[in-house]
């Protein structure tokens, strides 16, 4: 799979996650959308599709996200002679949008490295804090890690960071002696701890900045943000127990109010997030034997409908880009269709479908457009002497030799491995032709 | 004229009020063992410091003298989520994205009658 591809179908993952989270989000688990965060993650990052019948993509009789035009091939697949054989006009935008992605990439990981060093910069001014509640807390809640509790005045709100020292990082302006509100700000300082929710973060920047040009996994950035507080918060409200959550929830607010003063000003973005967060607090329930049925479902029911890709069966009629003077010959070659089936599940994209298309495939010519048997000593055959051509008797010789390839790249061995003659004076960098006699 | 600083500035600064004028590897020496920064820190503290006009340095050996006394200081805090730790266009788009920012005190009641209302 290309990185578009993954960019796309991740997309349409993100979407059908933006609509369950927006339709039932005060009705699951915060788990549960996190873990859908998670398995797009996964979608958006691994460079190989999985097939499923399932997929929404077998359901709706295409393989949408492979069957675009040559724009797809934009990364290097690794297919020697793969790029050869496309035109040059190609192989140029090729290299013109990897270079644009690159440069993507590169300003983006710049500018939230040197956002965390500054902070982090800052945080490295904090001042060690030491009275009877944190020494006490921090006696309960010692871990493998060591956790610290510092403040710091340059900070409004509390947060942690660091992931071997965690450190929790109180504002100035924070009232010790107000414990009640304390036990949860720091209970909830003490979730994202557990949790490695740092880590979290840091790989949900890493796919935003490989997939900057998607502006769907900047909203799934931000959404996923918001969840794992709204996750750390619903364990927070669990852990002191359900009738809580109003206490919890003014402790917030009393939070937001020493620190915005008096200022009209507001981004109504944030507005939105916090009220979201609110709600989210005040409708926690008890988590029945039901709603975690339904989130399993909904997660894995998502996970097998969007983050897999049609399998076999839905996508067969794949054609080949149209870069490629090349056809394929289905009809004739059904052995190469059932050993290479797996190839085609992901819209016949990959590197081992394209370079095997090429292998199966004869010229085109104007009265056949699969290829009739040519003569080696017609005209025909003539024009295309010394152009990377192997001579077969019969198709099933053919295709005995192509499984014998394919052996041999599963063995491990190079791929000519023991038909060093037959490949005599034949540059197998470049796409190799293949005619039955 | 009254100087604003952040706490971690007024560490440096009552360095300087107790022990009088000392060079600049005297204070992070000092605030190494008493707070933990490391010696960059401190150093970062200082400058920030003179720039405020709270600090004045004075050659060999980096020699610190408090310009302002105790009495004159008043305590900054930042009602930011993070104080001018970045310029411009990168700190509004960061605040954005982490939906920190502060809010109105017609929000806060909304947020608080929310929670009345599911209660």
């Amino acid at each position: 799979m290309s990185l578009l591809q993954m960019s796309f179908t991740g997309g349409i993952l993100i979407l059908a996650v933006i609509v369950i989270r927006a339709l039932a989000i005060n009705m699951l688990p915060k788990k549960a959308f996190n873990a859908l965060w998670w398995i797009s993650v996964v979608r958006l990052m691994i460079p190989f599709s999985i097939p499923s019948a399932f997929s929404v993509y077998s359901l709706m009789g295409s393989h949408a996200p492979g069957n675009g035009s040559q724009a797809i091939r934009v990364l290097p697949i690794g297919a020697s002679g793969q790029a050869a054989s496309m035109p040059d006009s190609i192989t140029n935008a090729v290299s013109t949008w990897t270079v644009v992605w690159a440069a993507g990439v590169l300003v983006c990981a710049v500018f939230f490295s040197l956002a965390y060093w500054k902070c982090r910069k800052e945080f490295q001014t904090s001042i060690p804090v030491g009275n009877d509640f944190t020494e006490n807390w921090l006696s309960v809640h010692q871990q493998g890690r060591r956790i610290s509790i510092r403040q710091s005045g340059r900070f409004s709100a509390p947060l942690t960071y660091g992931v071997l020292h965690p450190v929790i990082l109180m504002p100035t302006s924070t009232k010790w002696e107000n414990t009640d509100s304390l036990a949860y700000v720091l209970a909830h300082e003490y979730v994202h701890i557990r949790r490695f929710d740092s880590i979290r973060k840091l790989v949900l920047i890493v796919v935003l900045c490989v997939h900057w040009f998607n502006p769907l996994v900047w909203v799934m950035y931000i959404l996923a943000n918001r969840d794992i507080e709204l996750s750390c918060d619903e364990a927070v409200v669990r852990f002191f127990g359900e009738n809580t959550k109003a206490a919890y929830a003014r402790a917030l607010i009393s939070m937001e109010e020493t620190r915005s003063g008096l200022t009209p000003l507001c981004s109504s973005f944030s507005k939105n997030a916090i009220e979201e967060r609110i709600t989210a607090i005040m409708k926690i329930k008890k988590t029945t034997v039901f709603s975690l049925v339904l989130a399993g479902f909904i997660v894995v029911g998502t996970a097998t409908a969007f983050a897999t890709s049609a399998n076999a069966q839905q996508a067969e009629s794949v054609g080949q880009g149209s870069g490629t003077e090349i056809v394929t010959k289905p009809d004739s070659i059904p052995q190469v269709d059932d050993s290479f089936g797996i190839f085609f599940k992901d819209g016949g994209r990959t590197a081992g479908a394209d370079t095997e298309d090429m292998k199966t495939a004869v010229p085109v010519q104007s009265d056949d457009i699969y290829g009739a048997p040519v003569e080696k000593t017609s005209a025909l055959a003539d024009d295309l002497s010394g152009d990377n051509i192997i001579y077969f008797n019969t198709e099933e010789e053919r295709d005995e030799h192509f499984r014998a390839l394919e052996a041999n790249v599963e063995k491990g061995l190079d791929r000519y491995a023991g038909f060093e003659e037959m490949y005599k004076g034949i540059d197998t960098s470049a796409p190799v032709t293949y005619i039955v006699k | 004229m009254d100087v604003k600083l952040f706490d971690s500035e007024l560490k440096v600064m009552s360095v300087l009020w107790r022990d009088g004028d000392v060079p600049a590897k005297y204070i992070a020496k000092l605030l190494t063992e008493e707070l933990g920064w490391n010696v960059n820190t401190t150093y970062t503290l200082i400058k920030r410091c003179i720039k405020k006009g709270a600090i004045e340095r004075s050659e060999p050996g980096f020699m610190c003298h408090a310009l302002v006394p105790k009495e004159e200081v008043q305590e900054a805090e930042t009602n930011e989520l993070i104080d001018k730790v970045y310029d411009g266009s990168v700190d509004k788009l960061f605040a954005a994205l982490l939906g920190r920012k502060k809010l109105s005190a017609a929000q806060i009641e909304k947020l608080k009658q929310i929670v009345n209302d599911l209660e």
